[in-house]
């Protein structure tokens, strides 16, 4: 009755739903904190100055778009900057840039093309303001949002970084519909993180950073090209404190394509496992609290049950299809007739009614993460793109970064 | 560090740990005996026939059909119990071939069987009807009878006269080893077809040589073919 593998995808399954009731739990401890405490009538001076980072390698569709939509920003004009690095682009990115050159509140910089941690190293170094934001090239911010980031400095003096939420805007094709959702999922997962002081990564997209952060960790890495992982890495090595604002979004277009996506999630992916195998004294590593005992081990584990899930799939279909063959090949085709659909063949075994629980928990965190970042865009019909592509589409790029990053090890080694 | 958190958190997935263990065996139980009831049903139904066929003096075929499967002039408890092997086969398949459940529902599956395999052989006997009636013993394990299974179902979807009774060797039924002992068998698979016994793996065409009225049937079902291509040619001239 209970084979290995029973027992293996129970335990798996029991893990994953461990990782959702914390999240949950977290969730239901701190609702006061996610519901609206907007603070009133602050003055416009005791904002702290910002500066935004805003690195681009061939951008030139996006760039001005993207200055103007922080320009545009409901926050005190005197009290923000932009920095645009150029870097190295061989479109015209720098002469978009260049247009705002005399512009009072950007100051544009071009370098030789080095990377993205290089472009943002470069302008560290003219950093003057208080705060200073990561900001991607192909994105554009809610004009509330810096106030909306501002206010968690301003509450909280210990504070050193901040993630924001980033969602899709307008999602055309499947591969970014597929995204709308998982991004949503994210606002809360991330959010949650935020609150449980086990942040896994301030996205590069939109992250708000105290000065004193490069001071004490240190600039940029490449990372293997995850640089936002790994600058989150060493900020929680240090005990800084990191947290998310779930209210403070901004919107990206998202990979169109599923080749274009797929190369993305490879990246991430494979920066992941590198920089885990960087890292890897953390893991499970008390004397870093929740990030190594929980944030490091939950993601590695959720690749883990990926994996697993889809080649148990994967055998399954094997085994049914070569079976199909077998019985066509003895009595030939004619045979093939829709079975009658009886409630009692659904397979009741205890890690189909876990796996139904998890799955539960999943939807609602889709629910909970469009309410908390109050998304009103009604789009559910998305989900299947979404249950498609982490069926299909993830185990592949997975193994994929799994094989690049057992390969390059070997290189590394000669 | 909030340790409590992750104790809380740790309790609570246990709870639905055990919840879920606890509804899996709920719809189990309830599976279980939904295939009882089934059964039982069944063995009503023959019940009934075998009363039927007891008073009755005179050889009244015609008051005898039971089921709407009457295609054939035949009693019809074919598809109720194809639905009880099936159900016993997913059973198996979730609870094991070990538990004490499946393994007394496929007894009493295989005395229904033996049942109404002695009342269809009556009814042939008296009422000089069309059916042929396969035995057909197998082993759960043994290698070719996955393919003689694969065969024996298209024998049944082609030929609708055709019974064929799946016993299982290893159900401890008394019976079931009479019936064994009667026909000789000695290995999986064997079959019995209008009461030869057959040892080993059958191809279709052995089979079909096997049974005389295939024959006939073929030849009836060929002219019918025809005459209804004759008739939709005759109504589709008409129309022109």
């Amino acid at each position: 009755m209970f084979n290995s593998f029973d027992i293996i995808y129970t335990s798996f399954l029991f893990i994953a739903i461990y990782i959702q009731v914390f999240f949950l739990i977290v969730f239901f401890e701190n609702h006061d904190e996610i519901s609206d405490n907007e603070p009133k009538d602050i003055s416009d001076e005791s904002y702290p100055t910002v500066t935004f980072l805003i690195p681009g390698w061939n951008e030139q569709d996006t760039i001005v778009a993207t200055i103007e939509s922080v320009l545009e920003l409901d926050y005190p004009k005197n009290k923000f900057h932009i920095i645009a690095i150029d870097d190295g682009s061989t479109d015209n990115t720098w002469e978009r840039m260049q247009a705002y050159a005399n512009h009072d509140q950007v100051q544009v910089l071009t370098k030789e093309n080095g990377g993205k941690h290089t472009a943002l190293n470069h302008a560290l170094n003219f950093l003057k303001t208080e705060l200073v934001v990561s900001f991607d090239a192909d994105t554009k911010i809610n004009k509330d949002a810096m106030r909306k980031a501002a206010h968690y400095f301003m509450k909280d003096k210990t504070l050193m970084a901040l993630g924001g939420t980033v969602l899709i805007d307008k999602p055309k094709t499947i591969a970014q519909k597929a995204q709308e959702i998982e991004y949503e999922i994210f606002s809360f997962t991330k959010k949650m993180l935020g609150l449980a002081d086990a942040v896994f990564v301030v996205p590069g997209a939109f992250s708000v950073f105290r000065k004193e952060v490069f001071t004490v960790v240190g600039g940029y890495n490449n990372a293997h090209n995850l640089e936002d992982i790994e600058l989150t890495i060493r900020m929680q090595k240090a005990g800084l404190k990191v947290r998310h604002a779930h209210d403070a979004i901004v919107w990206t277009k998202g990979p169109d394509t599923i080749k274009k996506l797929y190369k993305q999630r490879l990246r991430w992916s494979y920066g992941f496992i590198m920089n885990l195998f960087d890292y890897k004294a953390m893991l499970f590593n008390k004397r870093y609290k929740n990030f190594g005992i929980f944030t490091l081990p939950m993601t590695t584990f959720t690749y883990i049950i990926l994996l697993f899930v889809f080649f148990y799939s994967m055998y399954k279909v094997v085994l049914s299809v070569v079976d199909t063959i077998y019985k066509i090949y003895l009595v030939g085709i004619g045979q093939l007739e829709w079975p009658t659909f009886d409630t009692f063949f659904i397979n009741t075994k205890i890690y189909v009614i876990m796996a139904m629980f998890l799955y539960i928990s999943i939807i609602l965190q889709y629910f909970f993460g469009r309410e908390i970042s109050k998304v009103s865009k009604k789009n559910f019909w998305n989900i299947p793109y979404f249950i498609l592509m982490f069926s299909f589409l993830a185990p592949i790029w997975v193994l994929k970064s799994i094989y690049n990053s057992i390969t390059k090890k070997k290189v590394l080694w000669r | 560090m909030n340790k409590k958190r992750y104790i809380y958190t740790f309790i609570i997935t246990l709870a639905i740990f055990f919840f879920s263990i606890w509804l899996s065996n709920g719809f189990q139980s309830q599976k279980v005996q939904s295939l009882r009831d089934l059964e039982s049903r069944i063995n009503l139904d023959i019940l009934s026939v075998e009363t039927r066929f007891s008073l009755l003096q005179k050889t009244s075929c015609e008051h005898v059909v039971t089921n709407d499967n009457s295609k054939t002039g035949d009693i019809g408890f074919n598809e109720d119990l194809n639905n009880v092997a099936l159900k016993i086969k997913s059973l198996e398949n979730q609870l094991g071939y070990e538990n004490a459940d499946v393994i007394s529902l496929k007894k009493y599956y295989s005395l229904l069987q033996i049942k109404d395999y002695l009342l269809a052989k009556e009814f042939h006997d008296r009422c000089k009807k069309n059916t042929v009636s396969i035995l057909y013993f197998y082993d759960a394990d043994c290698q070719d009878c996955a393919k003689q299974s694969i065969i024996l179902d298209k024998i049944i979807s082609d030929y609708p006269e055709i019974r064929v009774y799946y016993l299982d060797k290893k159900t401890n039924n008394p019976a079931l080893d009479t019936l064994s002992s009667i026909f000789k068998i000695t290995q999986s698979p064997s079959l019995v077809i209008n009461e030869k016994t057959y040892t080993g793996y059958q191809d279709i065409d052995q089979i079909e040589s096997y049974i005389p009225e295939i024959k006939t049937w073929k030849a009836l079902k060929d002219k019918e073919n025809a005459t209804s291509t004759a008739t939709t040619t005759a109504t589709t001239s008409k129309k022109r």
